[in-house]
């Protein structure tokens, strides 16, 4: 019998510095036993348990896209015992995961349709592995039109900085990056993203609207989506939770009878309609 | 299913033999209550008790459990060594065994299975024993189950004949226990497979039961159902609590609620755990140890954030959890009836009276007027 509790031994390969204030670093991460890639069979969407031996674990959204490789990326703010203990990591250091975790985002379904991505600050991480594999050569067309409306409270705090570059230059998505506040050599957007979303109006036939941010962004975006003919169950959002176990069993991740590791973290607007609003 | 009987007289005989089979785990005086706790010697073993004060499920879900051990250096992980060894789980009422079915879903799940708890699941036969006498903060039989119930159980021993034989003697007169000797019911193909082995190892101590012994016991049944009339109807509470969640009455239950999870700890269908690890000089092992979604730090972000912030979410859940996702994830209540969580609540909560108030409808007309009452 499969031990769920056991992590696998991955050797962090590359440490990124993604802020300019250093609170959040990618770590992508080589599994030691190739069968446990092998095992680690991933979506878009899910996330993982990152163990580091003495100190604890958390449950991080992947960063990556199955399709970059045999890699894992994940992308980790600075914030308790475990966070930190990383934070303080070199590459070659060997630390734990175990996963995947979660529905993640509902791959076929997203197949033929227009995808608009809209993520808030830190939460673009799973947001971005669903990006990467959407806009891949072989994929790129199974899907109509991409849409991305990216924001960050200062130019400093935008993560994946390069990559965003990259999209933009791309004729066959439509990026928008923008700021709450600019500072001096910020020549693009300025704006919280509800208003971007408003402005850049993406078309709801067809489409599927993917939605992750601080709270008070998604209290301002959904009305705006609701507006451009987006049905709530044509809005995804991605929860985060306190959790341990990940799989079920410890109990406290649950908003009413759903657990969000198993059953979400991703989960329709019209879903959370229908749940306590004890999230 | 095959049935038997066991004198009183005869029974530390067989608990003897039980014992050179595997360990035992019956329940034992200790002070002013009684504990679950492995034999050191079959005298010690206490059938004559009401309940104890923690409920059994520790003896396969414990308080405290290695996951693995550590070396900090490389991340290595060692697996505890499996322990496989046969053993009993003598004693445990009815209300407790029927716990145990209720968690044997969640962590024998389809897709993660929880090698802890199967592991003392399958190694240890559950041998129940039946109520004679219920306690005031009894309720089984409003949810379902019975003084009798068969449910999680391998095997039932029920207490039966000669009434009045030990009803003013020692120990026995708390819990009323009157009679001679045991009816031992087979419920599964394991606890057939012990009455046999029994039967055959102590031919004079464990004889065939007759007609008159399940003629006894069946009355007796009736007897102790008499004493416990059900007090809600358990199907209709889930349905009855789904248009709760927002209703006034939490606010007031709530008010006197300390937030000690002592309810939790005692009680048997709680399965909620947290995961630490335990650091020793580059080494350290990877604990479960009991959590409770009474605990403000249950939910607690990193960030700051609590989705259940204060005491009102707590206790809601917490109701909510058994009474109500439970019965829609699993399709059965997650409560059993044991009263624990009434007997060792130190302000006096009642669930039987959140229950109530919910079943009559009166939670939104009187919020105010529930909350200083006992059972």
């Amino acid at each position: 019998m499969e031990n769920p509790y056991l992590p696998k031994r991955v050797k962090i390969e590359k440490v990124i510095d993604e802020t300019v204030g250093k609170d959040i670093k990618s770590f992508v991460f080589s599994f030691i036993d190739p069968e446990d890639r092998k095992a680690f069979d991933y979506h878009p969407g899910q996330f993982a348990e990152i163990s580091v031996a003495g100190a604890g674990e958390i449950p991080i959204g992947i960063a990556s896209s199955p399709t970059e490789g045999d890699t894992v990326m994940f992308s980790v703010k600075r914030m308790g015992v475990v966070t930190k203990d990383l934070h303080n990591s070199s590459p070659g250091r060997i630390i734990g995961l175990r996963g995947p975790y979660g529905n993640g985002f509902p791959m076929e379904e997203l197949k033929g349709k227009n995808i608009v991505i809209v993520g808030g600050g830190f939460a673009f991480t799973t947001l971005r592995a669903l990006a990467v594999y959407l806009m891949g050569d072989e994929r790129r067309k199974d899907y109509g039109d991409i849409t991305i409306v990216y924001g960050a409270r200062t130019p400093g705090d935008l993560i994946y900085r390069d990559e965003l570059q990259e999209w933009s230059s791309r004729k066959d998505l439509n990026v928008n990056i923008t700021v709450d506040r600019k500072d001096a050599n910020w020549k693009g957007i300025e704006g919280f993203v509800p208003a971007v979303v408003k402005q850049v109006a993406p078309d709801a036939k067809n489409a599927i609207a993917l939605v992750c941010g601080p709270p008070i962004m998604i209290k301002f975006t959904i009305p705006i989506l609701f507006d451009l003919g987006f049905a709530a169950d044509k809005i995804l959002n991605s929860l985060e939770m306190r959790m341990k176990c990940g799989i079920g069993k410890c109990g406290r991740c649950n908003i009413g009878n759903k657990y969000v590791c198993k059953d979400g973290p991703v989960f329709t607007y019209a879903e959370l309609q229908t749940m306590p609003q004890e999230y | 299913m095959d049935t038997g009987i066991i004198k009183k007289t005869n029974v530390k005989a067989v608990i003897e033999s039980l014992m050179q089979m595997g360990e035992v785990i019956a329940p034992v005086r200790n002070e002013d209550y009684y504990a679950f706790s492995p034999l050191p010697s079959a005298e010690v073993a206490c059938l004559d008790y009401t309940n104890s004060k923690l409920s059994p499920k520790g003896c396969f879900f414990p308080q405290s459990e290695v996951l693995f051990y550590y070396e900090k250096e490389g991340n290595k992980t060692f697996e505890p060594p499996k322990e496989n060894k046969p053993g009993y789980l003598l004693g445990i009422r009815p209300c407790d065994a029927r716990a145990l079915a209720l968690l044997d879903p969640i962590f024998d799940e389809q897709q993660y299975k929880d090698g802890y708890y199967l592991e003392k699941r399958r190694n240890r036969v559950v041998i129940g024993l039946a109520c004679t006498s219920p306690q005031s903060t009894c309720f089984c039989t409003s949810i379902g189950g019975s003084p009798v119930d068969t449910t999680g159980m391998d095997m039932l021993w029920q207490d039966i004949g000669a009434s009045g034989a030990a009803r003013t003697t020692g120990a026995s007169g708390a819990s009323g226990a009157t009679g001679d000797r045991y009816l031992v019911k087979a419920v599964t193909g394991r606890g057939e497979e012990l009455l046999a082995q029994l039967m055959a190892k102590l031919p004079l101590l464990v004889e065939r039961a007759g007609q008159e012994d399940l003629t006894e016991a069946k009355e007796q049944e009736q007897k102790i159902l008499q004493k416990l009339p059900p007090i809600f109807d358990a199907d209709r509470i889930a349905d009855k609590l789904t248009s709760s969640f927002d209703d006034p009455a939490w606010q007031s239950f709530h008010e006197k609620c300390l937030g000690c999870a002592t309810c939790a700890f005692v009680c048997p269908t709680c399965h909620c755990f947290d995961i630490q690890d335990e650091n020793k000089s580059g080494k350290g092992r990877r604990v479960r140890l009991w959590d409770s979604c009474q605990l403000c730090l249950f939910t607690l972000h990193t960030s700051g954030h609590n989705p259940r912030p204060s005491g009102k979410e707590r206790l809601r859940q917490r109701v909510m959890h058994k009474f109500n996702y439970f019965k829609t994830n699993n399709g059965q209540i997650a409560c059993v009836g044991c009263g624990r969580c009434i007997k060792e609540c130190p302000v006096n909560m009642d669930i039987r009276q959140i229950i109530s108030t919910y079943m009559e409808g009166k939670a939104k007309s009187a919020p105010g007027s529930v909350s200083r009452v006992t059972g």
